[in-house]
């Protein structure tokens, strides 16, 4: 088959109108490759990980090739068309009620076996189906032969061998897509001949129902005798018993068949570096010992490493501040370029570096398939909270970002699990928080810095995980669902792929930095200016100094209490608060940042840090929080919680840390 | 590889990175004291330990400890290298020197790179 063509693409785009393109769904298992084959087809460069669940709504995505324009929708990895989780709900309504004109089932050539059960699904469903056997530079490694031309003659449909790796078949596959889109086809494969009687006889019932004309009655038929809770309620007809057993068996029967004369595995296959790895990291109690080593690493390293470049943005911004200081001549707009902009936003700007580094090694963790393998040692600590490993891994999420950690929950099946998971998530300790940390714990912890951050990070887990235990305690009495989640193959990481994941995560950071908290370092200057022009008698003092008698047994200051109120827009902007209220040179009466280290102790540095992580969330984990759980009682929940938390923990901490210190 | 020198060297690593653990928590020899750090060398320790616990009779998950062991050990020195560099680079950017022959910890760093071609021949088995 050819794969070069040499159309124009702008004058396709030109030409071709909405109401031309064919859709084409890719779906498949969770962690098969539909993204990087979706950014293969399409050139987009959506985030791919090693990891199932990373998809949790469909991506569209447009692909021109021959004299067609392809709308590509990339869909949420599922195991099967009966929907358990949000995730998999929204790739089988997609497949029911949006119908695309083409399916792609995207298979792992790994696991074939298992892949092909979603495909027998999508068959009894609908036609115009492609099969695409990814990751076959690996199968091929791995010693594994596929005979697609037999595949393809037992299933009836066009079967590509793809690897959205190393791009080979995507022409293929192009090609497939086109020849479909033209011809179509539609095929079907039978049930021993007790179900099938079951299925006719059902299917002529189903269709006197007027209602139901859109549907396919063969398809609602099986569907009704796995006792599929929407069908049943769709068509209001009760089969009685649940043949959902004969079903699943019927189909790997047929899958056994199908694979007798097209798939050769390989003995290497059963004890490869792969297994190996998995024997030492997935251990029971050394998994155990072993994540928390490399989580003590990736946060030395966010720390360490980012030092020498973190003091030559700072100097960089100090030297031009200096500048705006001296050149311009009205002293309030100077005052106001040095202080607010410049040193506002450049205060969160010096920690960009710690950020990415703590996103790249995030990034190597995930794209070698390690996190997975952390969700699978955790989930026996989570099931003890009544968790599964995969809230876990939405938590992970939470280290770089808790709307990213609250929105990945749609991957867990279990309503109350998925709630508890919301609930907690904002005590992981996000990105944003790290500028805080840092800055605090090198003003009063010195060369113990690092260990204080990590001591930080280790603690929002653990109470993360307490908190989870008291929500389930109090509000529900569920239990978790049970993880089943492959474990994907270890994969050496590319600097393309790591450089995109790094990116994509961090530039968040930046285009914060240049509009909230660039808006809030100007707010914040202005009510450390006006009345008076001295910042003792400003407006953000009055406002601390109002709110500073509530935290007075904490040991706070008026201008950390300020601080953390502005924190409510992002934690970053307790940093340029902090920043400006006690770093402003060219304000009268500020005090300078040395000096915070004289007006409080390391105790109540650390309960300050503790009272950070804790208290409300940010406002876009608030809403967050709103859409996913659909109700603003959990929102409450949260903010309540955490507030109340955070000043009980900061007291005991100055209280403890006082006693020894 | 024979399991009887998969086990020597399971057994000299292990005893190896639990001296060079030991000697990072209290800082007695050419470095300084680092309990946390210290601790995570002990895990590497254990990892080669628990290969040793596994059972003659399956060779090949005694060679997954020394894989994963080594490989352990040589991202501990060269996260030690790293670190070393970082903190001299800071120094040397803010115009002064905080370098120390005990600030490198050269056991751990000796032993790392030891490790590194002991896990570039347990690697080629499975290639």
């Amino acid at each position: 088959m050819s794969n070069s063509h040499s159309y124009n693409k702008a004058e396709e785009i030109g030409t071709v109108v909405p109401s031309k393109y064919t859709s084409v769904a890719l779906l498949g298992n969770p962690n098969v490759g539909k993204t990087s084959l979706f950014n293969a087809l399409t050139g987009a460069r959506q985030y791919v990980a090693n990891w199932p669940g990373v998809t949790i709504e469909k991506r569209v995505g447009t692909m021109f090739y021959g004299d067609r324009a392809f709308r590509i929708i990339d869909l949420p990895g599922t195991y099967t068309l009966g929907a358990t989780s949000i995730d998999e709900k929204v790739a089988r309504d997609y497949l029911i009620y949006e119908s695309p004109d083409l399916v792609v089932v995207v298979t792992d050539a790994m696991n074939l076996e298992r892949s092909l059960y979603l495909l027998l699904q999508v068959l009894e469903l609908r036609g115009n189906v492609i099969l695409a056997i990814n990751s076959i530079d690996e199968a091929k490694k791995a010693g594994i032969k596929i005979d697609s031309k037999e595949l393809s003659k037992h299933l009836g449909i066009p079967v590509v061998l793809t690897s959205a790796f190393t791009g080979e078949g995507i022409g293929n596959l192009k090609e497939a897509m086109l020849k479909i889109s033209r011809s179509g086809i539609h095929v079907h494969y039978l049930f021993p001949e007790r179900i099938e009687k079951l299925i006719s006889k059902l299917s002529s019932s189903l269709k006197l129902k007027k209602e139901l004309e859109n549907f396919d009655t063969r398809w609602l038929s099986i569907k009704l005798l796995e006792r599929d809770e929407e069908v049943l309620k769709l068509t209001g007809i009760d089969p009685g018993a649940d043949y959902s057993a004969d079903i699943a068996n019927s189909r790997y029967e047929f899958i056994k068949e199908l694979l007798k004369d097209s798939y050769r595995d390989s003995e290497k296959h059963y004890w490869d570096l792969n297994t190996a790895i998995d024997h030492v990291v997935t251990h029971k109690y050394l998994g155990i010992l072993v994540f928390f080593a490399i989580m003590y690493l990736v946060f030395q390293v966010t720390y360490s490493f980012a030092e020498p470049f973190t003091t030559l943005i700072e100097m960089g911004f100090n030297a031009l501040g200096a500048f705006v200081d001296k050149s311009v001549p009205i002293p309030w707009l100077a005052s106001l370029l040095s202080d607010g902009v410049i040193g506002g936003v450049g205060a969160v700007i010096t920690f960009v570096p710690s950020i990415f580094i703590l996103f790249l090694s995030l990034g190597i963790l995930e794209e070698t398939g390690y996190l997975p393998r952390a969700a699978f040692v955790i989930d026996r600590v989570m099931y003890s909270m009544k968790l599964s490993g995969r809230s876990f891994m939405s938590m992970l999420l939470g280290f770089g970002c808790n709307v990213s950690s609250i929105m990945s929950t749609r991957t867990i099946s279990e309503p109350q699990e998925r709630i508890v998971t919301i609930l907690v998530s904002p005590f992981i300790s996000c990105s944003a928080r790290l500028p805080v940390y840092i800055m605090i714990s090198s003003v009063f912890f010195g060369k113990a810095a690092g260990l204080a951050i990590f001591s930080l990070y280790v603690f929002s887990v653990l109470f993360t995980f307490a908190s989870a235990l008291l929500f389930n305690k109090l509000l529900f009495k569920g239990k978790p669902s049970p993880m089943i989640m492959e474990l994907p193959r270890y994969r050496k990481p590319t600097i393309r792929s790591l450089m995109l994941y790094t990116w994509n995560r961090g530039k968040h950071f930046l285009e914060k930095a240049g509009t909230i908290i660039l808006a809030a370092s100007i707010v914040i200057w202005v009510l450390s200016y006006f009345p008076t022009g001295n910042i003792l008698t400003s407006f953000a003092s009055i406002l601390g100094k109002s709110l500073e008698p509530l935290f007075r047994p904490l040991g706070f200051t008026w201008q950390m209490v300020t601080a953390l109120i502005f924190g409510g827009a992002a934690k970053e902007v307790i940093v340029s608060s902090l920043s400006t209220l006690y770093g402003a040179s060219s304000l009268p009466g500020n005090p300078g940042l040395a000096t915070l280290a004289s007006q409080i102790t390391p105790p109540v540095a650390f309960g300050f840090l503790i009272f950070v992580l804790l208290y409300f969330p940010c406002f876009a984990t608030i809403a967050a929080i709103k859409n996913e759980s659909g109700s603003w009682k959990y929102v409450w929940i949260t903010v309540l919680y955490g507030l109340g938390i955070a000043y009980l923990l900061a007291l005991i901490t100055r209280l403890i840390g006082g006693a020894f210190l | 590889m024979s399991t009887r020198l998969v086990t020597i060297l399971l057994t000299l690593f292990a005893t190896l990175m639990s001296f060079i653990a030991i000697n990072t928590i209290f800082g007695f020899f050419l470095t300084i004291p680092n309990p946390v750090f210290g601790v995570i060398i002990f895990i590497n320790a254990l990892v080669y330990f628990y290969g040793l616990l596994e059972s003659r009779d399956y060779p090949k998950r005694r060679k997954a400890h020394l894989l994963i062991g080594s490989y352990f050990s040589y991202l501990l020195a060269l996260f030690q290298i790293l670190f070393v560099l970082a903190f001299w680079l800071n120094g040397k950017i803010e115009g002064y020197c905080n370098i120390n022959l005990q600030s490198v910890n050269f056991p751990l760093v000796i032993s790392g790179l030891i490790a590194s071609f002991v896990n570039d021949y347990v690697k080629k088995a499975y290639n």
